[in-house]
């Protein structure tokens, strides 16, 4: 609606009613905070007609005054912000349980935190982290939105202290938001989305090592051995939050949000996989690091203690992947696409990549049958699949004007035929897996929703 | 003991937009009827326009999401509105009234 409005003429939106901080967070961040938007009581995703138009009548008035009226809106936390680079602040502590709690308290009324307590982000310790890259600290590594956010490399150090990062662990965070950057990697759509989804960052290389992430039992999941997994995937978050100005409710409108969004950060266990590790299969030198960042949602843990061939283990992998109305099959209606700062310049990228996180025992299965990682992937491509029919019922795709496809036109043959199945998604490499964790009967299933990139680690 | 720590929050870049100017009444006037393709979205974005021409006249109404014709902007949940699109777009109507679903 704002670009809208750049171009000249009004515009009002109709918004849920949960969703007002958002809108305001969003059109905050686009510049014109009293962009007008009136808001009804619930979303009208799967509502009856009468129950959509019952709640847009009673908004009636209020939209008309909307393209006949300038709205006045507080605007109190502006598009500007208040706060200057790296502003000092002075906290006093003491032994009693406040004292000792008084940074946090005074962090969580700014709301800088995710909510649970931070290291304390001094500037000895900012200067300390820095020793972890050769990055300049007024470098701008990426605008980050949806508050259109600054991110230097000092803000990101200070992120860094406060999740509980290590200097030899920032080049890891830093490549994470070198992903973030590239338009492919979607973020806006990641950060502002009602749907649930978090960052995964995927590490592969020396710098795993180097950084302390365990890739063995338990790696995602708490403990002190996961202490570089933890605090590299917190960052992220605490990052997305300060700089990207995604606060829970506002920034961040994900209808209920994810335990998985407090930060996910796993390595390749690439001494034990059967397989060429994932940065690799992308085309970087096998001793390069790596970092790759993912939009997912979920995780499905998917139990297999009965298979005993390859094809039973992927068959049912395959199983617990999709379902429907889930967006299988939507590539036939062209790429999805990024949009990109305040022109919101569209970028074209494949997607969704879905995340497979397989037990090195399960990789162990298809490769003793002498499957290689991309054959495991051609039988998921192949034998995943969804209907055409039902998918061209829920939506047409877009046809020239003599009626043929504009994407995938090769399918168009199948359309008159009622039981035909087309593939879920587009290329067998969309089934991204990753072999890490400890080695039994397990895998986990990430759904990808938005972007995908990759990026190599500068190494200190 | 006085502790000093640093701000993890970022600045922003400095980018406003004025208000476009406001219609003095919808009569006669062309409204773009925008909808991200979300569920419901066009029947709350179609009620608006059945309540706009019961009360104003000479209303007419272009519609924008879904757009399969060639050339037309293809605008949904994941496709939004552009600055190029927004000046087509403004070519053609007068206002734009736009439904989300969320």
């Amino acid at each position: 609606m704002v670009a809208v409005e750049k171009a000249g003429i009004p515009a009002v939106g109709i918004a849920a009613r949960s969703f007002a901080r958002a809108w305001q967070s969003c059109v905050d961040g686009w510049g014109q905070p009293t962009t007008a938007f009136v808001t009804i009581p619930h979303a009208t995703t799967g509502q009856q007609a009468d129950f959509i138009r019952n709640m847009v009548d009673e908004q009636i008035e209020d939209i008309i005054r909307g393209l006949t009226e300038v709205q006045i809106t507080a605007n109190v936390n502006g598009p500007n912000g208040t706060n200057k680079s790296s502003e000092l602040f002075t906290v006093e502590m003491d032994p009693s349980q406040s004292g000792l709690n008084a940074v946090n308290h005074f962090f969580a009324e700014r709301d800088w935190s995710d909510g649970m307590p931070i290291i304390p982000p001094t500037p000895e310790s900012i200067e300390n982290m820095l020793k972890g890259t050769k990055r300049q600290p007024n470098e701008v590594v990426m605008v980050m939105e949806p508050g259109f956010g600054l991110a230097t490399v000092e803000k990101i150090a200070i992120n860094a202290v406060m999740a509980g990062c290590q200097p030899e662990q920032f080049s890891v965070l830093l490549a994470a938001i070198d992903c973030l950057g590239q338009p492919e990697s979607n973020h806006r759509d990641m950060q502002v989305s009602g749907h649930t989804e978090a960052p995964l960052i995927l590490v592969n290389g020396p710098v795993a090592k180097k950084a302390g992430i365990n890739v063995g039992t338990a790696a995602m999941g708490p403990g002190v051995v996961n202490t570089a997994n933890t605090a590299i995937g917190r960052a992220l978050r605490l990052c997305l939050i300060n700089i990207g100005y995604c606060k829970a409710g506002t920034g961040d409108p994900n209808f209920i949000g994810l335990p998985t969004k407090f930060g996910m950060c796993i390595a390749e266990n690439e001494e034990v996989s059967p397989w060429q590790p994932y940065h690799v299969d992308l085309g970087f030198d096998n001793d390069e690091s790596v970092v790759t960042l993912v939009t997912v949602t979920g995780p499905t843990d998917i139990i297999d203690s009965g298979s005993r061939s390859a094809e039973d283990t992927l068959s049912n992998l395959a199983s617990m992947m999709f379902y429907p109305n889930a967006g299988s099959g939507g590539y036939l209606r062209g790429r999805q696409s990024a949009q990109v700062g305040h022109t919101n310049k569209r970028v074209p990228y494949q997607g969704p990549y879905h995340p497979i996180i397989l037990s090195p025992s399960r990789a162990v299965i298809m490769a003793e049958a002498g499957m290689s990682k991309h054959d495991a992937q051609v039988w998921l491509h192949e034998h995943c699949r969804t209907s055409l029919k039902e998918l061209l019922a829920k939506r047409d795709v877009p046809r020239d004007a003599d009626g043929r496809w504009i994407y995938h036109q090769e399918m168009q043959r199948l359309e008159e035929d009622p039981n035909a199945t087309i593939p879920c998604l587009e290329s067998p490499e969309q089934y991204l897996l990753f072999v890490t964790g400890g080695s039994t009967h397990y895998a986990n299933f990430f759904y990808g929703t938005y972007g995908i990139a990759s990026q190599s680690v500068e190494m200190t | 003991m006085k502790v000093q720590v640093m701000s993890p929050a970022a600045d922003r870049m400095d980018f406003k937009v004025p208000p476009a100017p406001r219609l003095q009444s919808l009569n006669g006037k062309t409204i773009g009827l925008y909808n991200n393709m979300t569920g419901g979205a066009d029947i709350a974005v179609d009620r608006v326009a059945e309540h706009i021409s019961e009360r104003y006249t000479d209303v007419k109404f272009e519609r924008y999401g879904g757009d399969l014709r060639s050339g037309r902007p293809i605008l949904s949940r994941g496709v939004h509105i552009d600055d190029d699109e927004a000046a087509q777009i403004a070519t053609e109507v007068d206002a734009v009234i736009g439904a989300t679903a969320h």
